[in-house]
């Protein structure tokens, strides 16, 4: 309310309740992320800062004048929209009220922040690539979590949906169209995957109404060209990336729509293009700073090619868009009606009207409707990014709406379509109609959600994996680490856990066990080159070949002269072209421990060891698992500064047995990675060795629950 | 007077289709339609895949009726009987404002509504005479449009567009006719007025329609099978003799089509009148539609129900271009179209009692056989029983099961499936298996119910 004052824009009173909200809430997470950062992330500080926030508010409320508000629109209409509103709005609020069972939400959007609490601050999470996505939204979950716990955070999200909506009837008012607002609304308010993630601890609904809102500022300002206005579209377009990576985007497009009106209207460009950039960055900033103070790269989990560092590797990041972008089995033709009708394969569906989307298209005899088509064309990016449906939300309100304004003149088109949208996404002719599993509201339990049941009942009944919480909860103290495999709900456990796919260092302590328990993984193979004793400082194993899946790797590198193995150095300054952060694990005389190149190899890639001084060697070894057949190896030395030459290319291979057993040695370097516990799942890749071979592992069955098998290292 | 005898000639057919409706048998295709879409329950009926036996408007209205009132098969054909009135409501309309209140507007009348093929599925449980019936009534609507001065009204247009989309709601096959129907209309608007009013065109008379059907039958079509969707006849000659069945014997199918096509371009070329240009418009575009689909993505021609539009289509033309004719032609078609509607005043005498009985169909009497099995079944205590029968039957019996109801049938399989079935109910091509160990306790037409030797 304050910012709206001050930059004192010409809104009507419907729109500035939507802009309060929103701009709002941009503030107050902003504020909830320096409280954060500085340790005070304490529901009793969120109470009073809340507590002072609304009293300021009130106090400049009362003299302020009441703006007018928009043009009425015909009582039918009213009705049309009261109707889906509530009667949806009351499915979802049941939802979102009832415990939080959600996948993401109860894994990382809630488990990030119940972590964040017990703290007090964002710590320094390096092995969570899910903590290093902006959070702008989970910054209000926190405040929600700190006093109502799960439920709260959701109703939060809720609130983003429930105001979306009236924000998109609000624009089709002001442009004269109130009926297609209306349809728009519907189709984006009743759209199943709306529901279910609008009223879940997810951030996908709030990102998509801050974005509408953004769209919405900028269609004021071209109208009204009040510069007061540009503040705060940056601040929206701002609030979108803190609220979602994926809609970055915004950012740019405000820009670039404010560049393209300024230029067409002989505007000055700079001032205004200013305001707007410190507009954005001051919700960019913090993230991108904390990302780069915590791992090292201000958009990470994203390019790290750019910004590389041990936390998360570029193949990891490959590997990680690549999962995201593909379904097993879902080609690419049919995937429109796997994210309209089906939702199975994509995990939701926007709902079968908008199979009418071709029908949009009409809208382009508007200036309006030329707008929204253009959005909704921009905002389709991120569904290349991801495939599940919720990536198709951002682009969804402006085709809802331009689908609306070509509706608008055609006799019953609306009404017709908001009635077979609403028949259509009630939950019980969805079941008729979509994949079985789709991710939906199936069904509602108001004994549930308002905890007529006990809430843990609920949860042991329809999300028993939360028995391994309560499990980690009982059997662990408070100060262990425990690592898995496959996750557990984290958001309804206090203790840390470490999952072997979230990072790096997790996959690197996955690798571990694997290399104990997979003989191919072992250093059996040994690839050794001779050469006439000579004095050396600085040495080179080079890698020849390319291969698009390959990964150059080695448990240990050693170096001999003729009197046996050269004793390693503290001196001696390794440095490998690529993931040199983990190359002193070939020279840890550990075998399950290696190095790898983590990415493809290609040709160039090198080994460095500097010796600090000159030394004569005779032979240079490299002990290694199998998984490398397409690796070609050379060894070059430095003869002077910046100038290399072979010294050779045709190592001899030989094989090494393995003698002991490697299990102990992989548990112990996770326990000297602060590892305390291991929970293993009846899934999880030779689940049962664990168990049965646990003084060989050098750990101690503590407990079971739902098939997760906690283990306390030894 | 001619809308006088027309209305009588009407009311009389429409009495008779009800007495129809109630007595005969059921058919496999409506025993199909009712068990696996009309008995669901009512949202399922809109999501289900689509077949040629799901056409979702009618199944709905099926089951709203079966809810109000019960199973029975005269229940279940009333929505196929409203749909005759609506059909017979339509072709008076067009007739009237093709032929005002002349004899050949009671001839077109005849030759158009006393068709045997059109009446057989205007008793029946198929959506065909709803859809037929809108169709019509677009078409009516458009022709009007046509025939009055421009500018173009907004209202005929959409209710055309609306009962274009009801047509293909009730029955999807008119989807392709429907879109023939719109382009032809375009067409004509075009030589009236180069300047087509392209929103209002779009807004009124496209949109409206592409929306209801969409409303009805996008879920069953996203869901259907390939092979549902592209089934049909092989060929066009295959389609026409479908549309013609059962006096289909002699006729030479590949002349009538050529004369047909033939007519149908002399008359879009030569003709300057509305009506003619529509409904050759509309044949010529909808038969080119559906041959590009044929050769394109392998749809076949429509066949039965599907190709009932043509039906009713063909004669209008040809009684609409007599009208116009100033020549020969239009001085003799008053008088062959008489003759015409004559001659199917007396093939509609003449298969009377078949209409009345049903007697040609195999499946008539299985109504009496399957309540003589009730009958039996009571007898021996409702004992569980398994139930043999022809292949041709065994849809049908399904049907009955619920109508009567049969509870105590726990299986239904082939004649000579093993255990022995305790009843079978055979057609006389399956009687010589049918009746070995077993004695005949019931025949109706030409079904045996037959019953284990005591």
């Amino acid at each position: 309310l304050l910012l709206l004052r001050a930059a004192n824009p010409t809104l009507f009173r419907e729109e500035e309740h939507f802009f309060r909200f929103l701009t709002g809430s941009a503030c107050f997470s902003l504020l909830v992320f320096c409280l954060t950062a500085v340790h005070q992330a304490k529901a009793w500080v969120f109470m009073a800062t809340g507590v002072a926030l609304i009293a300021a508010a009130w106090h400049f409320r009362s003299r302020a004048g009441k703006p007018v508000p928009l043009p009425d629109f015909p009582l039918f209409w009213k009705v049309a929209f009261w109707s889906v509103f509530l009667v949806y709005g009351t499915i979802y609020f049941i939802h979102a009220l009832a415990p939080e069972m959600s996948p993401d939400g109860t894994t990382y959007h809630l488990g990030l922040v119940s972590r964040y609490l017990r703290q007090q601050s964002f710590g320094h999470i390096t092995s969570d690539m899910y903590a290093n996505l902006s959070e702008g939204i989970e910054m209000l979950f926190m405040v929600a979590f700190s006093m109502g716990r799960h439920s709260a955070a959701a109703l939060v999200e809720f609130a983003f949906l429930l105001t979306l909506p009236w924000g998109i009837l609000c624009y089709s008012r002001r442009i004269g169209f109130p009926s297609a607002g209306v349809v728009g609304a519907a189709l984006v308010y009743a759209s199943p995957v709306f529901g279910i993630s609008g009223s879940s601890a997810y951030n996908d609904a709030a990102g998509v109404c801050i974005l509408f809102g953004t769209f919405y500022l900028l269609q004021i300002w071209s109208e009204t060209r009040s510069p007061r206005l540009i503040s705060l579209i940056g601040l929206l377009a701002g609030f979108c990336y803190a609220a979602k990576y994926t809609l970055f985007l915004a950012v740019p497009f405000a820009g670039c729509f404010l560049l393209f009106k300024l230029l067409r209207s002989r505007r000055p460009v700079f001032r205004p293009l200013l305001i707007f950039s410190a507009g954005a960055m001051l919700m960019i900033a913090p993230w991108m700073a904390k990302n780069w103070i915590t791992v090292r790269n201000p958009f990470s989990p994203f390019a790290n090619a750019l910004f590389s560092n041990p936390y998360i590797t570029t193949h990891f990041e490959q590997e990680y868009s690549d999962m995201m972008q593909h379904r097993e089995g879902l080609a690419a033709a049919e995937r429109p009606l796997d994210h309209i009708v089906a939702g199975g394969k994509t995990s939701g569906l926007l709902g079968p009207a908008f199979l009418l989307a071709p029908l949009a298209l009409l809208a382009f005899r508007f200036a309006a409707g030329r707008q929204l088509l253009l959005a909704s064309a921009i905002f389709l990016f991120p569904a290349f990014t991801n495939v599940e449906t919720r990536f198709l939300m951002p682009m969804a309100p402006f085709l809802a709406l331009a689908l609306g304004l070509a509706l608008a003149s055609v006799p019953g088109g609306i009404v017709l379509v908001l009635a077979f949208h609403a028949f259509t996404c009630w939950p019980a002719v969805i079941r008729g109609y979509s994949a079985p599993y789709a991710w939906r509201i199936d069904e509602i339990h108001p004994a549930e959600a308002f905890r007529l049941v006990p809430e843990i009942d609920t949860l042991h009944k329809r999300m028993p994996s939360v028995r391994i919480d309560e499990m980690l909860d009982r059997q662990v103290p408070p100060s262990a680490r425990i690592f898995c495999l496959s996750n557990p709900p984290e958001a309804y456990t206090s203790r840390e856990i470490v999952v072997m796919y979230e990072s790096a260092p997790g996959n690197q302590m996955g690798d571990f066990l694997n290399v104990a328990l997979i003989p191919d993984l072992q250093p059996a193979w040994v690839v050794r080159f001779a050469i006439s004793e000579q004095p050396v400082r600085r040495i080179r194993i080079v890698q020849t070949a390319w291969h698009p899946t390959d990964r150059w790797n080695s448990a240990e590198i050693r170096v001999f002269n003729t009197s046996g193995e050269v004793r390693r150095d503290p001196s001696w300054r390794l440095h490998a072209s690529a993931n040199p952060w983990n190359l002193p694990l070939a020279f840890d005389n550990n075998p399950v421990t290696r190095w790898s190149t983590e990415e493809p190899i290609r040709p160039g890639m090198y080994v460095q060891i500097d010796f600090g001084s000159s030394l004569a060697i005779n032979a240079v070894t490299l002990e290694s698992a199998h998984d490398q057949w397409s690796v070609r190896l050379r060894l070059d030395s430095e003869t002077s500064p910046g100038k290399w030459e072979v010294l050779s290319e045709l190592p001899t291979e030989s094989e090494r047995h393995i003698k002991s057993d490697l299990r102990r040695a992989a548990t112990a370097e996770l326990k000297a990675r602060g590892i305390t516990h291991l929970l293993i799942s009846s899934g999880d890749f030779e689940a049962q060795d664990y168990y049965r071979n646990q003084k060989l592992w050098g750990i101690a069955f503590v407990a079971e629950a739902q098939g997760s098998r906690l283990f306390r290292i030894l | 007077m001619a809308e006088k005898a027309a209305l009588l000639i009407l009311a009389a057919v429409l009495l008779i289709n009800i007495y129809a409706a109630s007595v005969h048998s059921f058919t496999s295709s409506e025993s199909r339609a009712y068990i696996n879409y009309s008995s669901k329950p009512l949202l399922q009926i809109f999501t289900l895949p689509y077949t040629a036996d799901h056409q979702v408007l009618h199944d709905a209205l099926c089951y709203v009726v079966v809810q109000m009132f019960r199973v029975t098969e005269f229940w279940l054909r009333l929505p196929g009987l409203l749909g005759g009135v609506l059909f017979f409501a339509a072709v008076y309309r067009i007739c009237h404002l093709l032929f005002g209140s002349s004899l050949r507007f009671l001839a077109t009348l005849l030759v158009l509504t006393l068709n045997p093929f059109t009446l057989n599925y205007l008793s029946r449980s198929t959506g065909v005479g709803m859809a037929a019936g809108f169709y019509l009534l677009a078409l009516e609507q458009l022709s009007r449009i046509l025939l009055d001065p421009l500018p173009l009204p907004a209202a005929p247009l959409w209710r055309a567009s609306i009962a274009l989309g009801l047509a293909v709601a009730f029955q999807f096959e008119f989807a392709l006719p429907g879109i023939g129907l719109v382009l032809a209309f375009l067409h004509c608007q075009f030589w009236r007025s180069s300047q087509l009013p392209g929103w209002l065109l779009l807004n009124n008379l496209v949109v409206p329609g592409v929306l209801v059907g969409f409303a009805f039958e996008i879920l069953p079509l996203v869901r259907a099978t390939r092979a549902s969707l592209l089934a049909g006849a092989g060929s066009a000659k295959v389609s026409a003799q479908s549309i013609l069945n059962p006096a289909s014997a002699g006729i030479p199918f590949t002349a009538v089509l050529i004369a047909v096509g033939a007519l149908t371009l002399w008359c879009l070329i030569r003709s300057r009148r509305a009506p003619e240009q529509i409904i050759s418009g509309t044949l010529l575009l909808s038969s080119a539609l559906g041959a590009a689909l044929h050769w394109t993505v392998g749809m076949g021609y429509p066949e039965g129900p599907g190709a009932f539009p043509y039906a009713f289509l063909v004669p209008l033309l040809i009684s609409a271009c007599a009208h116009a004719e100033p020549g020969w032609f239009g001085t003799l078609f008053p008088k062959l179209a008489l003759a015409v509607a004559l001659l199917a005043l007396c093939a509609f005498v003449w298969q009377l009692p078949v209409t009345l009985r049903g007697r040609n169909r195999p499946e008539t009497g299985i109504n009496k056989v399957a309540r003589a099995l009730r009958d039996q079944i009571r007898r021996t205590g409702n004992q569980p029983a398994a139930v043999g029968i022809s292949p041709e039957l065994k849809d049908i019996l399904e049907f009955y099961r619920h109508r009567y109801p049969l509870g105590a049938v726990r299986q239904v399989t082939g004649i000579q499936s093993s255990p022995a079935p305790n009843w079978v109910i055979s057609l006389p091509s399956d009687q010589e298996h049918a009746s070995k160990g077993r004695k005949a306790l019931f025949h109706a037409n030409q079904i045996t119910l037959f019953g284990a030797v005591e």
